[in-house]
């Protein structure tokens, strides 16, 4: 619902003379809706403090200059602008917000256009629904507010956001949504590295568009369809997030200068629903007959101390927890007996579990959001200047993000009819000990797969601190203190933290110049250029992990990794606009150059540092191996045109067409052009229905093309470091292709859009079709090619959905109003096709990911994009899981169909109450299907971590116990003859889990029910501010995350990955989730 | 107004001219599109020696299937799971795409494409030794799979390549590596420095081309003895006549060019890996001197008699308790001068000889093969084996001795006897090793190892030994394990019977998808795409382990 002071508007500002006389002012004010009186009107004088407020009667007396303008507000009424123009006596009806029906939306290339004229669906978002929470990322803040808009909530503490409109369309290249700021496409790329994002090891360094500040945001369009997005080009076949920052104006407060302070704390705790619940029955160790002490051999024996008799000592090189079960009579020497610096060096302790489980790991994240805004104008000149700083505390120890955002626009009015405006955000971001992610040397992964529940994580974070040294509770043995594959907790938090920056700027200087009353031309220069910088280390004395430059393990080192970006643009617009008759003309003819540039490089030391706690490249210890270095440049000119032709506000055809010509195709094929068109009939203007306000059908068609990535022509070789001096060249895994032509993806839309009974309802529903193909991919071939992949265009996705949005006033009453949008949307993905030789030979399967376990992520034909494939059962024709000799049995080869990353549908609910000053919202959003397979429990659970593991069995028993007292499980299944199975089995490390389980009994449901967001807002009335120099105030309470109310995933977020990108469908050592309550101020002067 | 047009206009020449760049914006500044053969050779090679050498089990788990090694925990690769690892798919990337055959491939196609200072002799020379090194990683992947895309493969306009015949490939490999012998040019240069096996000495590839005729030769022994016969009798003059002549991959001390065995078992300080039982207990009960070479203990154990006592010695692991036999120890005094090593059986009697004697028990203990084996109970890999610059082993005269006493034993005309060869192997095997002449000629006077008097048929005796001296070779050992159904393996945990133990790797899964007709070809022609399907030159079942069933 907003008014967009956009430059067109712009150039209709007027001026007013400055001197009057006051004159006595009355009238009454009712509701459109009703006719009824409205008492508690707020009657302001625009530009000033002063005002009255309507009575009982809903009216209102008050002095005023005989030029003053009156401005009338009330809640769920849209303001009202009276000039006073020397009248004594103003009556208003004001109407309800959901009347404003002529609302004008910013579309593709941020033009303004009347909603009711659009021939296609989108989404708007007010600023404030995307600022109130604060969060490390503001795309979280959409989540459940746009239909037909998946958005992933990584736990992740500032990790990438996955945002995915309409569903994948891409094979291989990106699927997340083009960002425009004010015109200026903004980088979102993620630079999380192959390792990361195939689960072996990383950080999730998030994604740039990140950098938006929520506080600036005037308001969020998304362009879902082709047709809406055509005039971007190829870059916005995903859909575009279209971003309108707030722009100063001429003073409403009666200062020329507005000040508006914002703060806010925000404190994030562990969600236990989303972290393991551990078992407290048995301790370290595979199994409890696999070790050499005799009497209990779940445990080592060995005599330490000389005595000639053996001590009992735990299997600490285990990183499981089904040994020896707990009794406290059991005096055991443990990992702490061999560290000089515990109080229990050289003593044996009780066998119980540990006192502080890896849940006291977590701290309480404190996050401060600051934020000054200043804006002001004049007739001619708007500013707005704005600083905010966010300083955000995850809840892993030593973990923070501070981010400092600075940005200043102002435009000119040079002459009457030609403005200048400009605008520059600085953006800088620093991180530091984001969480690791994936399999390797993560934190979570031990805690949700390897550990010991004897351990108690307190008493690490004691002996960190007390050596210095990685005291690890898993070192290789009794005399050797070697960490075997897992840290000290807090060592890896403390010494092996990365560090990251990022210092952006993004800015553009425009002009408009409005030539004669029905054109109009723009023309506007951006830029958007940031460089980063990510350094890794670990410290000496760490386990080995993959680290570096071509991913060896060593057992320290350092990396960093730098990338420059910036991309310019340089647009030109012209503008026509005529009414002639019945008809609305509307035609536009523009131009784009855009040049982009990605220049980065990646080094690391190698095999380790030479000098302890020194994180330099010179540091290395071998000679460094060669830097990986990219340098990717692209530039695409696109020429294109629209006309929009209206008929009585009955009637809207649109079309338009695009040419685009890229730098990384192939130059004989380098252009192509994209047409759309859409058309609408308002079909409530053909009606005489008093219930009916608005009814719309619309219809779209667009076809859009998109280029290969750059450098996917010709072919090069690799360089390896040198051996012995001769030089070592390598072939490249990917060949490349001169042939290559644009892909294409067709779409169609058709909606229906109604707002009945008094705009009490009102839905808007849209049914869509869209097809990728001749898709640009690098598809996989047999290696005995001495290839890995080929490009080629080839490939072909199928997305078709269902998106409703609808929204009601279910009560509206004397000072109370209840709003409620619900949105909801389907989608369903299809791989139609892959790849097909002239032979007729099809390829059937394009691999995404090999991950741990066995998973794949695929684009397999038939099913939809995202096949989570591995081992399945075998299954009786009862459906009966079959099992041999009382074990699962597998399927086999690991290319069964588990399962799809893709949710059947998704949702968000949002209710806003108002009474009198309060605000109280909340958001329930949650996404039906989908699955995700779980790397956490396929090994936690065969380690024995998790409560369930150490359940009592069918006979009322310890499953755990032997079989022969009367302990085993007898697995869920049927024998190769289809009879139920009865066979009991040792619940042991074989019983369930990574050694014989197929990795279907570990794919779950991700589907979710959240409580979002909540927000209780007291707005302080405006007769207690008066008295001030504080114009408005408000606080909130401010909840996010609250309570999942419901979730198939136990033990972690269903939404939880390792970042964002096409590779979903896979959880291991996932951080749990956080709730986060927060309060703000906000003062307005 | 129209002032606008000519705007546009002005804009419009601007755009054309914009696109003139367009390629250089396309070029990648950072990669070469063109490089000389020789470093494609150069890397070719390297990549082979690390798939050769190293033992991720992601890519070789070979070292396992010998009976080499056990894993400790994680015990999938020694049950012969490689499907959750997609280790066939691994072997075909390694071999085809990263490892060899592609770089020597696009060497090949360079080299005959550069002109210059080169003699075309020098070009032709470096040619042969290309089809050599493609012929012994093309008969390895043989020896893997049973089939495999040969005649079409390497060829990116053909993504369909189809499987040849075993025995075909085996006769096109023999016949390349006879053009080879025939055309390398001993008076003329090859690859210089850039050969790093050879440093391009062509005699030394003659005799490498040669020895591996003789492996391929005696491969086929079973399945088609006259041109057996004709390979070795043909290759034997010309083979290795020293170690000198072996061929090895010079590992540096300093990464990337360090031993991958280093960088897997060291660098990343996993401890996944212990020696198995099978070899062990082999060593132990031969009271073999490579036992100390081999392996390092699992643990010491230090006696410091303050009294005259004996002492009760009985090691912690027994049988029993699931690993190895350890009945075989060592232990040392350290009093100064008389240190020395002798042999016990568990258990036994310590008798210190003076009040204050010390001693140190030493274990040597293989892990059970395929069940869990905790690291600290079971013998190590020895530390020379570990060493960074530690030589890659591709080929060496040892293994070349023990095929030629199995092709003297299948008749042959050679100018030693098998018996002669048995020897000449392992003495070669231990002096190899570092054990001493001494050691060598008490081993070989021991009734077990003596040809005449060791246990069982030529096929036992040479299985047996050819497989100890093979350690660390694993794919050569399983090789000979296969064709000569020698040594007796264990069964692993995860299986029941000798029958079970895989003959041949399973097709790559990605071939399923991505090559799906020729796959099936295969799949039918190979016998069935099984793990247990025994390949072309694979004639007779193992000998099966008397303890036929794993215990669990």
């Amino acid at each position: 619902m907003k008014r967009i002071t956009g430059m067109l508007v712009c150039l209709a500002l007027f001026s007013y003379s400055l001197f009057a006389q006051d004159i006595q002012i009355t009238g009454t004010v009712t509701s459109q809706d009703d006719g009824s009186v409205l008492p508690g009107v707020a009657v302001q004088i625009k530009g000033t403090q002063s005002g009255t407020t309507t009575n009982i009667d809903g009216v209102y007396s008050l002095s005023a200059p005989s030029d003053a303008t009156l401005v009338f507000s009330f809640v769920g009424m849209v303001t009202t602008e009276e000039v006073v123009n020397g009248r004594t006596q103003i009556d208003v009806v004001m109407t309800s917000e959901l009347y404003e029906v002529a609302e004008v939306v910013i579309t593709a290339l941020g033009i303004p256009r009347d909603k009711k004229s659009l021939g296609y669906a989108m989404q708007e978002v007010d600023g404030d629904d995307v600022s109130t929470v604060k969060s490390d990322n503001f795309l979280r803040s959409l989540t459940g507010k746009v239909a037909g808009v998946h958005i992933k909530n990584n736990t992740n503490f500032a990790g990438s956001t996955n945002v995915v409109i309409r569903g994948s369309n891409s094979l291989t290249m990106t699927n997340q949504p083009l960002f425009v700021v004010d015109g200026v496409p903004i980088s979102n790329s993620n630079t999380n590295n192959i390792g990361q994002l195939t689960g072996r090891n990383g950080y999730d360094y998030g994604n740039t568009a990140a950098d938006i500040n929520p506080n600036d945001i005037e308001s969020v369009s998304v362009l879902k369809g082709s047709a809406a997005t055509a005039l971007y080009g190829s870059r916005a076949a995903n859909g575009v997030i279209l971003i309108t920052t707030k722009k100063g104006g001429k003073g409403t407060t009666g200062s020329k200068i507005n000040l508006t302070l914002n703060s806010n704390v925000t404190f994030s705790t562990m969600d236990k629903s989303t972290f393991p619940v551990y078992q407290d029955k048995y301790g370290g160790g595979y199994d409890p007959t696999w070790y050499s002490s005799p009497d209990y051999p779940g445990l080592d024996a060995a005599d330490i101390n000389g005595d000639g008799i053996d001590e009992l000592i735990t299997p600490f090189y285990e990183d499981a927890s089904r040994g020896q079960a707990f009794d406290p009579t059991l005096m055991v020497y443990q990992y702490n007996a061999f560290i000089p610096e515990s109080p229990h060096y050289g003593e044996a302790t009780p066998w119980v579990a540990g006192e502080n489980g890896p849940e006291t790991f977590f701290e309480t994240g404190v996050s401060y959001t600051n934020s000054v805004d200043v804006t002001g104008g004049t007739e001619k000149s708007t500013y707005r200047f704005s600083y905010t700083n966010q300083n955000l505390n995850g809840i892993m120890p030593n973990s923070s993000l501070n981010r400092n955002n600075f940005i200043f626009n102002g435009s000119y009015n040079l002459l009457d009819n030609v403005k200048i405006s400009a605008s520059a955000n600085y953006i800088n971001t620093e991180g530091l000990g984001r969480p690791s992610t994936g399999y390797n040397e993560n934190i979570m992964t031990s805690f949700r797969q390897w550990y010991q529940v004897n351990v108690d994580i307190q008493e690490q974070r004691e002996l960190f601190e007390a050596t210095d040294l990685n005291a690890t509770w898993n070192p290789v043995s009794w005399d050797d203190r070697t960490p075997i594959y897992w840290d000290n907790p807090y060592w890896i938090r403390y010494k092996n933290y990365e560090q990251d920056s990022r210092n952006r700027l993004i800015g553009y200087t425009q002009l408009d110049w409005q030539i004669t009353s029905y054109l109009s031309a723009m023309g506007r220069v951006s830029i958007d250029r940031y460089n980063e910088l990510q350094e890794e280390r670990r410290a000496m004395g760490s386990c080995a992990g993959e680290m570096g430059v071509g991913r060896p393990d060593v057992t320290s080192g350092y990396s960093r990794f730098q990338r420059a970006f910036v991309e310019t643009n340089a647009d030109l617009l012209l503008n026509f606009h005529k009414t002639f008759g019945d008809i609305d003309l509307t035609a536009l003819l523009g131009t784009n150059i855009r040049r982009s540039e990605n220049d980065q490089v990646f080094a690391s030391t190698n095999g380790g540092l030479a000098i302890a706690e020194l994180y330099a490249l010179s540091n290395s210890l071998d000679p460094m191996l060669p830097p990986e270095e990219k340098l990717e440049q692209i530039g695409v000119n696109g020429v294109f045109g629209s006309v929009t032709l209206g008929f009585k506000d009955l009637v809207y055809l649109d079309a338009s067409l695009r040419r685009d010509q890229s730098s990384t195709l192939p130059e004989k094929n380098n252009a192509y052009f994209y047409p759309s068109i859409s058309g609408n009939l308002l079909f409530s203007n053909l009606i005489e229905a008093s219930w009916l306000s608005l009814g719309k059908l619309r219809l779209n068609y667009a076809q859009v093309g998109n280029d290969p990535p750059p450098l996917s022509i010709i072919d090069t070789y690799r360089q390896n470091a040198p051996f012995l001096g001769n030089p070592m060249v390598t072939s490249y895994y990917g060949k490349n292709n001169e042939d290559l032509v644009p892909e294409r993806t067709n779409s169609m839309e058709a909606g229906l859009e109604m707002m009945i009974f008094k705009n009490r309802l009102g839905f808007d529903l849209a049914l869509y079709k869209q097809s990728s193909f001749n898709q640009l991919l690098p598809v996989y071939i047999s290696q005995a090619t001495g290839y890995r992949e080929k490009w080629v265009n080839a490939g072909e996705i199928e997305n078709k959905g269902i998106e409703v949005v609808f929204t009601a006033v279910p009560v509206i009453a004397n000072n109370f109003r209840w709003n409620v949008a619900l949105n909801w949307a389907t989608n369903q993905n299809m791989v139609i096709s892959l790849y097909e030789d002239e032979a007729g030979n099809e390829v059937q399967n394009l691999q995404l990911a090999a991950l741990q376990g066995g998973v794949t992520i695929n684009a397999r034909v038939g099913e939809p994009y995202g096949s989570i494939n591995g081992s399945d059962f075998e299954y009786h024709d009862n459906g009966g899981k079959i099992v041999d000799g009382g074990y699962y049995v597998k399927s086999a080869t690991n290319s069964e169909v588990l399962g799809n990353y893709n949710p059947d549908w998704t949702g968000g609910i949002s209710n806003t109450l108002t009474f009198k000053d309060f605000d109280l919202s909340f958001l329930i959003d949650w996404q039906k299907g989908g699955e995700v397979f779980s790397l956490d429990l396929w090994y936690g659970i065969g380690t024995g971590l998790y409560e369930e593991t150490a359940d009592n069995n069918d006979l009322g028993n310890p499953e755990r116990d032997p079989i022969e007292e009367g302990g085993g499980i007898i697995l869920d299944g049927v024998n190769a003859d289809g009879s139920e199975n009865t066979t009991r089995i040792p619940s042991d490390i074989f019983a369930n889990g990574w050694v014989l389980s197929p990795n279907k009994q570990f794919v779950y449901d991700a589907s979710f029910v959240k409580l979002r967001e909540v927000e209780l807002t007291y707005n302080l009335p405006a007769s207690l501010m008066s008295k001030t120099f504080i114009y408005g105030a408000s606080v909130s309470l401010i909840g996010s995350n609250l309570w999942i109310i419901h979730k198939n995933l136990p033990h972690a977020d269903p939404e939880a990955t390792q970042s964002s990108g096409n590779i979903q469908g896979w959880q291991s050592g996932v951080m749990p989730s956080t709730r986060n309550f927060g309060f703000s101020i906000k003062l307005l002067f | 107004m129209k002032r606008s047009y000519i705007f546009y206009f002005v804009l419009l020449t601007f755009l054309i001219g914009c696109t003139e760049k367009f390629e250089d914006f396309n070029t990648d500044q950072k990669n070469p599109a063109e490089v000389a053969g020789n470093a494609l050779f150069s890397n070719g090679q390297k990549e082979l020696a690390d798939q050769v050498n190293q033992t991720n089990v992601n890519q070789n788990i070979f070292k396992l299937w010998a009976q080499y090694w056990t894993e400790t925990t994680y015990t999938d690769e020694a049950n012969y799971d490689i499907v959750t690892r997609n280790i066939s798919d691994n072997l075909f990337r390694y071999y085809y795409r990263e490892g060899a055959l592609q770089d020597i491939n696009e060497a090949a196609k360079a080299i005959a494409r550069e002109t210059g200072l080169e003699a075309e002799a020098t070009k032709q020379n470096r040619l042969f030794i290309i089809s050599i090194v493609k012929a012994y990683a093309y008969n390895q992947l043989v020896d893997i799979f049973g089939m495999v895309p040969y005649t079409e493969a390497l060829d990116v306009e053909n993504v369909y390549p189809a499987y040849d015949d075993g025995a075909f490939i085996y006769n096109s490999l023999l016949d390349s590596l006879d053009a080879a012998i025939n055309g390398l040019d001993e008076d003329a240069g090859s690859f210089g420095s850039a050969d790093l096996f050879y440093g391009g000495d062509v005699a030394a590839w003659i005799k490498f081309a040669n020895a591996l005729k003789i492996k391929m030769g005696v491969t086929l022994g079973d399945v088609n003895p006259t041109l057996a016969q004709a390979t070795v009798e043909s290759a034997v003059e010309g083979a290795f006549e020293s170690s000198a002549d072996d061929c090895l991959m010079p590992y540096q001390s300093a990464s990337p060019n360090q031993n991958p065995l280093f960088e897997e078992i060291v660098s990343t300080g996993r401890k996944d890996f212990v020696l198995a039982n099978t070899l062990m207990d082999k060593l132990n009960d031969l009271q073999d001197p490579r036992l100390f070479l081999y392996a390092n203990p699992s643990f010491m154990q230090n006696f410091n008699f303050q009294k005259d006592e004996d002492v009760l010695f009985d090691t912690t692991v027994t049988e029993e308790s699931g690993g190895g036999k350890g009945r075989y120890l060592i232990f040392t005094t350290r009093d100064g001068e008389s240190d020395s090593m002798v042999y016990k059986t568990t258990p036994f009697t310590l008798r210190p000889e003076t009040d204050t004697l010390d001693a140190t028990v030493r274990h040597y203990a293989g892990g059970k093969y395929g069940f869990s084996a905790p690291f600290g109970q079971y013998a190590h890999i020895h530390p020379a084996i570990l060493d960074p610059a530690f030589h890659g082993l591709m080929l060496t005269y040892t293994e070349v001795l023990f095929y030629l006493a199995e092709a003297a034993e299948r008749g042959y005309t050679l100018p030693n006897s098998a018996e002669e060869y048995y020897n000449m192997g392992i003495t070669n095997s231990i002096l190899e090793w570092g054990g001493t002449q001494a050691e060598v000629d008490a081993y070989l006077a021991q009734a077990s190892v003596a040809y005449a008097t060791a246990e069982g048929n030529w096929r036992q005796k040479i299985g047996t030994q050819s497989w100890i001296a093979a350690y660390t070779k694993g794919l050569e050992a399983y090789a000979t394990w296969r064709r000569l159904d020698y040594p007796i393996f264990n069964v692993a945990q995860l299986i029941q019977h000798t029958s079970e133990i895989p003959t041949r790797f399973q097709f790559p899964i990605g071939e399923q998808t991505l090559n799906p007709d020729n796959y099936d070809a295969a799949a039918t022609a190979v016998g069935g795409d099984l793990l247990t399907t025994p390949i072309f030159w694979d004639s007779y079942p193992a000998t099966p382990n008397p303890n036929e069933v794993s215990e669990e």
